[in-house]
């Protein structure tokens, strides 16, 4: 029987800690706790966790300083609890290697929702021919793409873009990340290439465009492609 | 009782307050005597032990005991405040520590001799003034004193004794005394202690016998002071009376003038009247009448002495401005019901009198019809009687340097035309010209002028020429009554215009009290007044000013305000203007209290409140005539009123201000306090009932429960929020983070966000294509749309529609959201927008924060937002934002 995935929860509330320990075992995982950042850096080593559930405001080191220590020498998913109107910091997160984040306060169905997430991509990346998410299909050899069973022409950077978010499906991507990836370094700034290019593709993907169900804004953050249930 | 036998109500009055304002003042007790070495000092320290060994803190203020063994040995025992020690030119010079005596705050005070001057440097020129402000603290004070020096005794003593006083006591002074205690001992007696060497020492002694202590002198000192003391104490006899409704025989109400120039003979006057008022125990008023005639700076320095003089007797003052000064005083003494005139025999020779016309005394006595007239005669006294007319006035050379130089060019004219124009002929020109000047000079220049161009005619023109002799009689008769008439015209127009030049002077003051009248009432705020008082001060006194002005009740602070135009070198000026707002009293430069300081202080006092001080700095060195001291105290008044006006009203506008704030204050606690209570009462009560158990295993009512919690906690969470969000607004440090945006998908996060509080409601949203990207905030505009469109979700039935649309036009893209609701009642139309507002009658749940924030974050964007009633039904929300020219595109969609 395979053991069940350890997730390391860094948080200095032991309110906090006890619910999400309770609610994660109820779930099936087990659970490892630091109280501060330096034990949680001690036990990212440790313990082996499978994720991180770190939050950005400890009182001893800044979250950010622990999330770039794990990802000194770990790839270990790691999802960031932050706070209302702290989109910098969670854009700060991201940039530095979270995987997601969760804005406290949060429900528990949406963090598991998260977890899922992040446990699909810690799977091995096998080189996938095809990719499948909903009603989109994507033939990644020959470049082909359905949407809700028609074909679809993406012009070069929409697909550059499509193939973005297919390989990090589900996960967050900041503007930044999307725009360096797409337009290069000098084009981080310009969001309203973003903005023209979403709106292409989810005019053409989207079943409904004006209620997008596959690209998600995230505000003030970036976008990310939901995981839409079979 | 019969109407005759009541007590003057006036006087009854006047009693009551004096007992009062004695009730809150400290008693001074006067040990008075005839000479020195009477036993005064003795009495007083003797009184003193006895209130000591009662328990009653006593401290000698200033004891001078001159060796005296028995005096010193009394004064063993009585702690003494040190003396103040002030350097003089390089001796030191001791004085009695007034600051000190305050400090200690001692029930009573011993300070001998009340006539003393003090030295320079020490705060007021006189000790009687130390021991007023002594009084005036609530301290009270045993004082000694010789009869010799009192005011109004003076010339008395001086007539006996021919020694003159200089050190001398305000009557006002002794008439403010609650006691005074007469040590009276019988001349023979003090001359025999005088051998002994008990008063002074043996040398002094023989210089004081010689000199003072004369049997026949002390006789006269002796029974001045038995009059003086026993006039007092009819004075108490009758105040006493009159408290007490007992019927005494009233005097018939005499009421004494007396008329106070710039003469040096005006001081005995004054002190004779009040001597007769004394006697008669009438008030009496000291009037000064002031003429065109501009006076020297040495009369003007002697009428002000001479009303100061008025002032310390007691006597009432007035200043009038009339070209007429017998008129004048008559018109007075009826206004103010006078019986009696009192007027100094004229000493000018009698030349003088037939040129000027009836003497002040005749004119007095013919106009004065019912009221007396008493003339004095001014007794001879070793001042110099000074020249009665003022040197001529700097101006006046001037004046007699053109008055001549024009006769004499016109008569040169005349004289190089003297052959066409006939001699007669010229003396009309000279008539002429002299007629002329009269308009222009005075009247000495115009008789100078008269009298050249007499003899200018007679000598170069009249034949025979160039003698004074004149062959006819006609033209003798001429010269005669050219003379005449040049004199009597001029003479008559110079005092025309001296009449017109006084009847501007008071327009001018009009005028100026007019314009700062007119000007101090437009003034808005304290700042104004301030400038306008300044500036009007500085205009018509030729003065710069400061001000010092007391902050809500407190001494003012050590910087004046910064609308003075005088700055002080130290802050010494300033100190001088704290004792001024301390004492209600002027000082500084010009009084006899602070006399070093740079500038002369006066008090700004309204309803019996000092508002602050001004200090007055005149430019030239005489300082203010008496006059413009008359104008200045009006215009102080004026200012005083205006301040308090103003201080009044900021009173009440912070007043308002406060009621206001607090006011909010209360609502947002009321509300916040509502608003958190609520939720947490939901967790509290239902979490609790969860532990209890029973509930927790009926899965239904445990959902129910669960359910619950979870609403509360978003509620809370939204709150919180909210007010965050308006932390952020209130706190001015928002900062956006622009970029550019694609509103079709700001209105899709907004509704995907607000699913489960939009549940109950259809929402209508057609999307448009083809917007234009807008440079805003994402996160922000999402709060405020979402404040938006919970407001109409919270306003409006469940199941009712909300609508929204976006368009874009005329560079503006506009967001409207529109309710199904029942509007909003039109008088909170213009308040949805303001912080803690809520519809009244209306619960909902918020503390009316959503409006208000969703207003700020649009308005931080450049944007509008504004709400309004549909026509058909429901509310309707626009947010307008500007649309930024389009940004770059890539290339790729362009193509």
């Amino acid at each position: 029987m395979i053991p069940p995935p350890t997730i390391l929860i860094i948080d200095d509330e032991i309110q906090i800690r006890r619910f999400l320990r309770v609610s994660l075992e109820a779930a099936g995982y087990r659970t490892v706790e630091a109280a501060t950042g330096e034990e949680g850096v001690t036990q990212a080593a440790m313990a082996r966790p499978a994720f991180v559930i770190l939050d950005l405001g400890l009182p001893d080191l800044n979250g950010l300083e622990v999330l770039k220590r794990i990802r000194e020498w770990s790839h270990v998913p790691v999802l960031v609890l932050s706070v209302q109107d702290a989109e910098q910091d969670k854009i700060a997160a991201l940039d530095a290697g979270a995987d997601d984040y969760v804005t406290k306060p949060f429900s528990m169905g949406e963090l598991l929702a998260r977890l899922r997430v992040a446990n699909r991509h810690a799977q091995p990346v096998q080189d996938a021919q095809e990719f499948r998410n909903g009603h989109l299909h994507v033939d990644l050899v020959h470049r082909l793409i359905q949407a809700n069973e028609l074909p679809v022409k993406l012009t070069a950077t929409e697909y550059d873009l499509l193939l973005l978010f297919i390989r990090h499906v589900g996960k967050v991507l900041t503007h930044r990340q999307i725009l360096r990836e797409i337009w290069g370094l000098h084009a981080v700034e310009e969001t309203q290439y973003l903005r023209i290019y979403m709106a292409q593709l989810r005019k053409k993907l989207e079943l409904n465009p004006s209620q997008p169900q596959l690209f998600l804004t995230e505000s003030g953050v970036g976008y990310r492609m939901a995981l839409l249930e079979e | 009782m019969n109407e005759n036998s009541r007590p003057d109500p006036d006087a009854l009055l006047a009693a009551v307050q004096r007992a009062e304002e004695q009730a809150r003042r400290g008693r001074l007790k006067i040990f008075f005597g005839m000479v020195a070495g009477v036993g005064k000092t003795f009495a007083m320290l003797r009184a003193a032990q006895a209130l000591k060994v009662g328990g009653i803190k006593v401290v000698a203020g200033y004891v001078e005991t001159h060796g005296r063994a028995e005096t010193d040995e009394l004064l063993q025992g009585l702690p003494a405040v040190p003396r103040l020690k002030i350097p003089y030119r390089g001796a030191e010079l001791q004085e009695m520590d007034l600051d000190g005596i305050l400090q200690l705050k001692p029930a009573y005070v011993l300070v001998d001799e009340l006539a003393h001057t003090n030295s320079e440097g020490a705060r007021h020129r006189k000790r009687y003034q130390d021991v007023l402000e002594l009084l005036e603290h609530g301290i009270n004070v045993f004082t000694t004193l010789n009869v010799q020096h009192v005011e109004s005794l003076v010339d008395t003593v001086q007539s006996i004794t021919g020694i003159t006083v200089h050190e001398t006591v305000p009557d006002s002074v002794l008439d403010r005394a609650d006691e005074i205690e007469l040590i009276d001992l019988p001349p023979e007696e003090l001359l025999k202690r005088l051998a002994e060497g008990k008063v002074y020492t043996a040398e002094r002694s023989a210089a004081a016998a010689q000199n003072f202590f004369r049997k026949g002198n002390l006789t006269a000192l002796r029974e001045i002071v038995l009059r003086k003391t026993a006039d007092r104490v009819g004075m108490d006899l009758q105040d006493y009376m009159q408290t007490h409704r007992i019927v005494g025989p009233w005097k018939t109400v005499a009421r004494l003038m007396v008329a106070v120039s710039a003469s040096p003979y005006s001081d005995q006057l004054i002190r004779w009247t009040r001597r007769l008022a004394d006697a008669l125990e009438a008030p009496w008023l000291a009037v000064c009448v002031q003429t065109a005639r501009a006076l020297s700076e040495e009369e003007q320095q002697r009428l002000k002495q001479n009303m100061a003089l008025a002032r310390e007797l007691n006597a009432e003052l007035l200043t009038t401005t009339d070209t007429d000064v017998a008129k004048a005083l008559v018109r007075i003494a009826r206004e103010k019901n006078v019986t009696q005139i009192v007027a100094g025999k004229s000493r000018s020779a009698f030349w003088r009198d037939v040129l000027r016309g009836e003497t002040l005394v005749n004119r007095l006595i013919k106009e004065s019809g019912e009221i007396d007239v008493y003339v004095v005669q001014n007794e001879a006294s070793e001042k110099k009687p000074d020249k009665r007319r003022a040197p001529a006035q700097h101006h006046n050379w001037k004046e007699y340097l053109l008055a001549c130089s024009a006769v004499i060019i016109v008569s040169f004219c005349c004289f190089l035309a003297s052959a066409i124009i006939d001699y007669r002929a010229v003396g009309m020109f000279l008539l002429f010209t002299v007629s002329l000047l009269a308009l222009i000079v005075g009247r000495g220049p115009v008789f100078a002028a008269a009298a050249l161009s007499a003899f200018i005619w007679n000598f170069f023109f009249i034949p025979p020429l160039f003698t004074f002799y004149i062959f006819n009689f006609a033209d003798a008769l001429l010269v005669g009554m050219y003379f005449f008439i040049a004199l009597v015209g001029g003479t008559l127009t110079a005092r025309v215009r001296a009449r017109e030049i006084a009847m501007r002077r008071r327009e001018a003051q009009a005028v100026a009290l007019y314009t700062l009248a007119k000007e101090i009432n437009r003034a808005k705020s304290l700042q104004e007044i301030m400038s306008v008082a300044a500036q009007q001060i500085t205009a018509t006194f030729a003065a710069r000013v400061s001000f010092y002005l007391s902050r809500n009740g407190h001494p003012p602070d050590e910087a004046p305000h910064s609308a003075g135009t005088f700055v002080p070198g130290s802050t010494k000026e300033w100190s001088v203007a704290a004792w001024v707002y301390q004492n209600r009293k002027p000082a500084g430069r010009g009084t006899s209290t602070l006399p070093f300081a740079e500038a002369v202080y006066f008090p700004l006092l309204a309803s019996n409140r000092v508002l602050g001080v001004i200090g007055i700095v005149a430019e030239s060195t005489r300082g203010l005539t008496l006059e413009q001291e008359g104008l200045l105290q009006t215009f102080l008044h004026q200012i005083a009123i205006a301040l308090e006006r103003e201080m009044l009203r900021t009173t009440a506008e912070q007043a308002h201000v406060l009621a206001e704030s607090e006011r909010l204050h209360k609502t947002l606690l009321n509300s916040i306090s509502h608003e958190l209570r609520t939720p947490l009462a939901t967790i509290t009560g239902a979490s609790s009932s969860l532990i209890e158990g029973n509930t927790a295993e009926q899965r239904e009512l445990r959902n129910v429960l669960v359910a619950d919690i979870y609403s509360a906690a978003q509620r809370l969470n939204r709150l919180v929020k909210n007010l965050l969000d308006m932390t952020r607004l209130e706190s001015g440090l928002l900062k956006l983070n622009l970029e550019w945006c694609d509103a079709g998908d700001l209105i899709n996060v907004v509704l995907r966000n607000l699913k489960e509080e939009l549940a109950q409601h259809k929402i209508r949203f057609e999307p448009v294509t083809e917007l234009p990207l807008v440079r805003m905030d994402f996160v922000l505009m999402e709060r405020a749309l979402a404040n938006i469109l919970l407001n109409a979700a919270q306003h409006t039935p469940p199941g009712s529609t909300i609508t929204l649309r976006i368009a874009a036009a005329a560079q503006k893209l506009a967001f409207v959201i529109e309710d199904e609701g029942s509007g909003f009642p039109l008088e909170s139309l213009p308040h949805i927008f303001e912080k803690f507002y809520r519809l009244p009658h209306v619960r909902t749940g918020g503390i009316g924060l959503g409006l208000s924030i969703a207003h700020g974050f649009v308005e931080a964007h450049g944007g509008t937002l504004v709400a309004e009633n549909r026509l058909e039904r429901g509310a309707r929300f626009i947010i307008k934002l500007p649309i930024a020219p389009a940004p770059q595109t890539p290339e790729e969609i362009a193509t």
